[in-house]
């Protein structure tokens, strides 16, 4: 039943942001943000579930924490990055909307950094010099 | 083969999330650095048995050079709030402890006060209420002096308050004889002496089961006065009691319902 609220909530903001538009564009922009970071906090608790499970998959399997931590990392930059974005795109600012994506994608790349090097060096080790 | 077995596991779980996530992941350009990353975490496990043969513990390098990565940014200044949150540990940990020397003072105080008052009543001279005459009276007749061992005090602070309360007061008290009281009785004999005082009543509730009704008012000084004691001593208490209770809550504004007294023996 709660995507029948998501969408309603969705439903009604575009709604009254349509009717607000003419008058102050500033508020309908004000409504849209708020509904969305209003279906953003919705969502957090389901993913924390899914996170959850995910955790427990990997602890049973024995597989290394430091993976799923920066697995876990990366979805956690993605989605506030995109989240931001988004926010600020319906502001109709598209420059600071491609800036804020741009800083998501440098700090997963900082996080590949390190597996880079590891791997790197290990083929360095393997070539005989 | 564990190891095998293991490695196995390692790839099938961490290809098994990569999928999960590509699916949970909000749009494409996002997509493409995550899918990035992902494959390069899968090639890493896939070439762990390789480097193993070199290197031991990557994935604890890893986890330091990650750890260090994001230590980097916000590590060297201690964040505004982390700041606040630690001095109000620390403001709740001095509060604390000023509360247990109030306690304690306000306790050395009062056990000092209510001992005065109850030798001054024994002696005769009170200058107390007009209905406590009564309970006066007894505690300056009765054969024991009654002494306060300890005081406990709890204080308790309001929210909206800035000077705590006292939120109940805790007053262990016990009877000495008189006698014993002229010459400097150490705490170890009085303690002994009413321990005796208190097992003498026992034996002769025999004697007082045969004659109930006549028993305690018209006896002699003698033998059988031991056997009105039980009955007497327990209404001198709750002479004392009462005198305590009202002493206390006209020096200290407390109610009487949070002055608890307990009796030694």
């Amino acid at each position: 039943m709660e995507i029948i609220q998501i969408v309603g909530l969705g439903l009604i903001a575009a709604i009254l942001v349509l009717v607000v538009k003419e008058q102050k564009p500033m508020f309908a922009f004000l409504i849209s943000a708020f509904a969305g970071i209003v279906i953003f906090l919705f969502l957090i608790g389901k993913i924390e579930a899914v996170i959850k499970v995910l955790e427990d998959l990997a602890n049973r399997s024995g597989i290394q924490p430091v993976y799923l931590k920066t697995i876990l990392k990366i979805i956690g930059i993605a989605y506030i990055a995109e989240f931001g974005a988004q926010v600020v795109r319906d502001a109709g600012q598209d420059g600071i909307a491609a800036k804020i994506e741009l800083a998501g994608k440098v700090l997963i790349m900082v996080m590949a950094i390190p597996i880079i090097s590891v791997i790197i060096e290990t083929v360095m080790k393997l070539l005989p010099a | 083969m564990t190891w095998l077995s293991q490695w196995l596991k390692e790839i099938i779980m961490v290809i098994l999330l990569a999928t999960f996530i590509d699916l949970l992941l909000p749009n494409r350009t996002m997509q493409r650095y995550v899918k990035l990353m992902m494959s390069l975490i899968i090639l890493l496990i896939l070439l762990s048995p390789i480097m193993k043969l070199f290197d031991a513990n990557i994935t604890d390098e890893l986890a330091q050079q990650w750890d260090r990565a994001s230590a980097a940014t916000p590590g060297t200044y201690a964040s505004l709030t982390s700041i606040q949150r630690e001095a109000n540990r620390i403001k709740a940990r001095r509060d604390e402890q000023v509360m247990s020397y109030a306690a304690a003072q306000l306790e050395t105080n009062m056990k000092k006060q209510l001992n005065d008052t109850l030798a001054i009543s024994t002696n005769g001279h009170l200058s107390g209420g007009a209905q406590l005459e009564g309970a006066a009276a007894v505690i300056s007749q009765s054969k024991l002096l009654f002494q306060v061992i300890a005081v406990q005090v709890k204080l308790t602070s309001r929210l909206n308050q800035e000077q705590p309360t006292i939120d109940r007061i805790h007053i262990q008290m016990k009877p000495v004889r008189k006698s014993e009281m002229e010459q400097p009785a150490l705490p170890v004999m009085a303690s002994t002496q009413g321990t005796v005082h208190e097992i003498e009543p026992v034996e002769s509730v025999s004697k007082i089961g045969i004659p109930p009704i006549h028993a305690p008012s018209n006896t002699p000084l003698g033998q059988l006065d031991k056997t009105a004691e039980p009955l007497h001593i327990s209404e001198e208490r709750q002479a004392v009691e009462a005198f305590v209770k009202q002493q206390m809550s006209q020096q200290w504004v407390v109610k009487p319902e949070q002055i608890e007294v307990e009796w030694q023996a």
